[in-house]
């Protein structure tokens, strides 16, 4: 996992927050773009795959409704212009962690409390848990199959001027 | 594929460092070794955080910057278990960064609601808290810990209604 962990890039983590947020970042990567055109990446991945002895192009990760554990990210069905951001990241065998914040306007109901219109933010911590499977390629394919989420749920409601 | 596999894997044969097999055996074993330190100081620390003005004492014994949630569920409950879930532990291992970590724990604590809790006046039932630690060493010592937790019974009935 460790492998896995050191081609982790920001990038990456970052599309997966989105995904669990219900906001898939669509478009290519330049790393993607790149594979298309044919050119010879000379970028740390590359480096980083002659110094491991393999291939981490091989390496492919997947978030795609993993099993939820924690709190519920009730917060998604009432803000609007979403703004998705890590704060960081640690990864270990299996598991990666990230802390992020979300900022988004409240257009619609949250927890019961009717649409203010105010800017809000919304601060949390979040553990993946991957699987390990070979692929028919020989590569390794990681999958994301639980998660647990946990964020600021009374500062929240303090910036919406609700009580518990 | 894993240097923590690797660890007990090489915790678990002989190792001969005058080979370089045997000096890259021991590498991974004193790693090993390095991130269940983490663990454990981190793990032993939210335990004690936990036992009646766990707080105070620790902050007491080596202050650090507590971010995140505030904690106020401490002072709410009696009668407190603490159990920690998971913990993932990653050292830095340069040389200059020794004594550099981040351990972050899932754990779940029961107690009484003795006390108001956020708003809500005590019930005198048993709640269950569930929670996440992002905890940084720096010097081999806390500097800093993220907190984010929830009482699994208020979001629940706060999601239903």
């Amino acid at each position: 996992m460790r492998s896995f962990g050191d081609s982790l890039r920001l990038r990456e983590s970052t599309i997966w927050v989105h995904a669990l947020h219900g906001d898939p970042i669509k478009g290519k990567s330049k790393r993607e773009v790149r594979e298309e055109l044919g050119l010879v990446s000379e970028d740390e991945e590359a480096k980083l795959s002659e110094f491991m002895g393999f291939d981490l192009m091989s390496l492919k990760a997947v978030v795609e409704n993993p099993t939820p554990h924690g709190m519920p990210l009730a917060y998604l069905d009432g803000l609007a212009h979403m703004h998705i951001s890590n704060a960081s990241r640690q990864t270990t065998d299996g598991v990666v962690v990230l802390r992020f914040e979300v900022v988004g306007e409240h257009a619609h109901p949250i927890l019961g409390v009717q649409p203010t219109g105010r800017n809000v933010t919304v601060a949390g911590i979040t553990w993946l848990k991957f699987d390990e499977q070979p692929t028919p390629e020989g590569g390794l394919l990681f999958t994301c199959t639980d998660y647990w989420a946990y964020w600021d749920l009374p500062a929240l409601m303090e910036q919406i001027g609700a009580t518990p | 594929m894993s240097l923590f596999r690797r660890s007990k894997k090489a915790q678990a044969t002989e190792i001969d460092p005058t080979t370089d097999e045997g000096i890259v055996g021991l590498f991974y074993s004193i790693l090993g070794e390095i991130v269940d330190d983490f663990a454990t100081a981190a793990t032993d620390h939210l335990g004690r955080v936990h036992e009646p003005g766990g707080l105070a004492r620790e902050k007491q014994r080596r202050d650090f910057m507590e971010l995140g949630m505030d904690r106020s569920y401490l002072d709410a409950l009696d009668d407190m278990e603490f159990t920690v879930d998971g913990a993932i532990s990653v050292p830095q291992m340069g040389v200059r960064n020794r004594g550099t970590a981040v351990v972050v724990t899932r754990w779940t604590a029961r107690g009484v609601h003795a006390r108001p809790l956020d708003g809500v006046e005590p019930t005198g039932e048993q709640v269950t808290i569930e929670g996440m630690n992002y905890t940084t060493f720096r010097n081999f010592n806390i500097r800093s810990e993220y907190t984010y937790w929830h009482v699994v019974e208020f979001t629940r009935r706060m999601v239903e209604r």
